[in-house]
């Protein structure tokens, strides 16, 4: 176990690397000289040039790259060219509010994705499971912008009953308990919107999975000792296939990343996706550049508890990894083929 | 009835199985270029007329077609054969809908210039007709600006449609290459090359399109790029994987052994088999291109107005939802119903290619399950 954590860190700090790589062969490779993208138009050349050598860009690539690397491990992300702040103090602001939002997404995709999926394959083939399965799939596809939309339209503007944006009520003067109820009720249409729409792609996949695991023979041997159905399903079918669906959990967080900078941008909520879509407007490149990080950063931490919980609780894990670097690959189907 | 697969397999006039896989790969070739050429042109599209969009659409579906009969026809018949491959395709309800479905769509972006009542651009004068709720001049009313919904939902379809079809192309392009050349290496060079396909997948796909689309510049055809260059990882493990799985048979030892060259096996044997789940993953990556380009679209970074595409027309409604409902629904409804019936179709090819019973026939929990021959 301990030789398999360690392999799976050493992956882990591998990946964060390229992702690192990747992000800087992106700032280098789009088309224009990178110092202009720091700059005014129109600068002293004399100015141009002594911010050109302060900045290194004038010694080579390899060089600049590992500079680069280190002072981004140590969380050095440069200085914003619209809010004239450091990057890295502007994420201390927005990053505990998207890991909020998508920290919450993420409890009402386990509970609504797990519990239909489950549901659904115990009723394979039956009236219930082509609704159920129909109504994931059909929530999958409305444009996540859309289904925030109607949802604003019915609970916030037609009923009233919550907040159409933000994260508190602004001018309000609350304090205690009931300032904690308001940020909660401003949590709660974000939050659905997110969760249920990968609650349908997690649905979908443990349906599939525990579908698999009913045409076991140990779901066989356990029916035909008598079990109810209820047990046979939610205890011995769901345990087998948890891995799979622990696994898919683990990769819906670039999906809840992703949607995220739609739901932020729906509800005006000063997360991470808000800031990216402003920086890419202001032209903002360290920040462009540092959200990515930061995001694919979040999302190596999350395949990676995803797969040492795998591990902790299947210990073939272990054994079948010898050269596949993740567990991953007994997916019968990798759930990459999502925006 | 022949299936329609079997019938073009028929039309590939080379009688040999090598015969058959060298013209899909000419075709394969053929269809990449053109592909290729209309990403390039790719503004244009939304301004062709019937004719020439029939042309583009049928050329490039022919082309691809004609690329993967052949491989299809090859694999051994019966089993995974045209034939049967065919009926179990139509014994699944729902992916034939889906087929209907994603037809009809094709078929309303190819004849938008016959079918549409009004010019998609045109306003109106704006006092008498804004926000026109559904009537038979104007089935599906009109927008902010007086413009005809209906006409505009037939054009976007042209771009949404266009879009996900080329970037699904040229991913599997990428994908296939990439994960190929990674098999062929090998050993280290493979790790290596996988590692960066992780890392790829590490990044949220949308941060990483509009970082390109930022850093790049605006256009349809940067898009259509950007969009590919996000999603070949995938396709690149499928390939790969289907390569480390004959090494491991020792298929490819074999062949290499009795004198084949290395590429050659990939093409004759590799490929082949990895078509299936490559034609799966392509559709399903086509419903979920769809669903980015309205993402994009939505953050005004995706296709720019006045041009008209599903996505934002969705968003240029969302203003109106309560007193205009059909400015932004119908759009929404149309890239729902167009996502849904991309992966109806992907789930159904992948029922379809498995050789396992499709999903319907299995027994449903209430029943012990058949006892399974062979294993």
């Amino acid at each position: 176990m301990a030789r398999y954590v360690l392999r799976r860190l050493l992956h882990s700090a591998l990946l964060v690397l390229v992702t690192l790589a990747v992000t800087f062969a992106v700032l280098h490779l789009a088309p224009g000289d990178v110092l202009s993208r720091y700059t005014a138009e129109g600068a002293d050349p004399a100015t141009l040039a002594r911010v050109r050598r302060q900045l290194g860009l004038d010694d080579s690539l390899p060089e600049q790259f590992v500079r680069w690397l280190w002072s981004f491990l140590r969380g050095n992300f440069g200085v914003s060219l619209v809010h004239h702040r450091p990057v890295a103090d502007i994420l201390r602001e927005t990053i505990p509010r998207t890991v909020l939002l998508t920290a919450s997404a993420f409890l009402v995709q386990v509970a609504l994705g797990v519990a239909a999926g489950v549901w659904a394959a115990a009723r394979g083939g039956r009236a219930t499971d082509r609704a159920v399965s129909g109504a994931a799939l059909a929530i999958y596809a409305v444009p996540t912008f859309y289904l925030a939309y109607l949802l604003i339209m019915a609970f916030a503007l037609g009923l009233g009953w919550l907040p159409t944006s933000g994260v508190t009520t602004a001018g309000a003067d609350l304090t205690g308990l009931a300032a904690l109820a308001d940020r909660l009720r401003h949590l709660v249409l974000p939050v659905t919107v997110l969760g249920v729409a990968s609650a349908a792609i997690v649905a979908r996949f443990t349906r599939g999975s525990v579908l698999d695991a009913l045409r076991e023979d140990f779901v066989r041997t356990a029916r035909a000792k008598g079990l109810g159905e209820g047990r046979v399903v939610w205890l011995h079918a769901l345990r087998s296939a948890l891995g799979p669906v622990v696994i898919v959990l683990g990769l819906s967080a670039p999906v809840l990343l992703g949607g995220a900078v739609v739901v932020e941008k729906v509800f005006a909520w000063p997360g991470m996706g808000a800031l990216m879509v402003d920086a890419i407007f202001g032209r903002d490149v360290p920040v462009v550049l540092a959200v990515n990080f930061v995001g694919a950063a979040m999302v190596v931490a999350c395949n990676l508890i995803a797969d040492l919980c795998v591990a902790a609780a299947d210990p073939r894990t272990e054994l079948a990894s010898t050269r596949e670097a993740a567990p991953r690959a007994r997916l019968r189907q990798a759930p990459e083929e999502r925006p | 009835m022949t299936p329609p697969l079997g019938r073009i397999g028929a039309l590939v006039p080379a009688a040999t199985p090598a015969g058959r896989r060298g013209v899909g790969l000419v075709f394969a070739v053929a269809t990449y270029g053109y592909a290729l050429a209309l990403a390039l042109r790719a503004p244009q599209l939304a301004r062709l007329d019937a004719a020439e969009a029939l042309a583009v659409w049928a050329g490039l579906g022919l082309f691809w077609l004609a690329a993967v009969a052949p491989a299809l026809v090859a694999s051994p018949p019966g089993r995974r054969g045209a034939r049967a491959f065919g009926a179990r395709f139509r014994a699944n309800g729902a992916a034939v809908a889906g087929l209907v479905l994603l037809v009809a769509a094709l078929g309303a972006s190819l004849l938008a210039p016959l079918l549409a009542t009004a010019d998609p651009l045109a306003i109106e004068a704006p006092e008498t007709s804004r926000y026109q709720p559904p009537a038979p001049g104007h089935p599906m009313g009109t927008d902010r600006l007086g413009r005809d919904v209906y006409s505009r939902a037939l054009y976007g379809a042209r771009v949404s449609l266009g879009v996900a079809v080329l970037s699904a192309l040229l991913a599997v392009l990428l994908g296939v290459v990439y994960g190929s050349a990674a098999g062929l290496w090998g050993g280290r060079g493979d790790e290596a090359m996988m590692r960066v396909v992780d890392g790829l997948l590490s990044f949220p796909r949308l941060l990483l399109v509009l970082t390109l689309v930022a850093l790049f510049d605006n256009s349809v055809t940067l898009l259509v790029f950007a969009i590919a260059a996000t999603g070949w990882m995938g396709m690149a493990r499928l390939v790969r994987g289907e390569i480390a799985r004959l090494r491991a048979r020792g298929f490819v030892e074999a062949a290499v052994a009795s004198g084949a060259g290395r590429a050659g096996v990939i093409v004759r044997h590799v490929l082949p088999n990895a078509i299936g789940p490559v034609v799966v993953a392509a559709t399903l990556n086509a419903g979920a291109v769809i669903l980015l380009e309205s993402y994009l679209s939505f953050l005004g970074l995706g296709v720019q107005p006045p041009a008209p595409s599903w996505g934002a027309m969705a968003y240029e409604g969302r203003a109106a939802l309560l007193s205009a409902w059909w400015v932004s629904g119908f759009p929404a409804a149309a890239i729902t119903l167009t996502v849904v019936a991309l992966n109806l179709v992907g789930d159904g090819l992948r029922d379809a290619f498995d050789t396992r019973a499709p999903e319907a026939a299995r027994p449903s929990h209430s029943t012990l399950p058949p006892a399974r021959g062979g294993d």
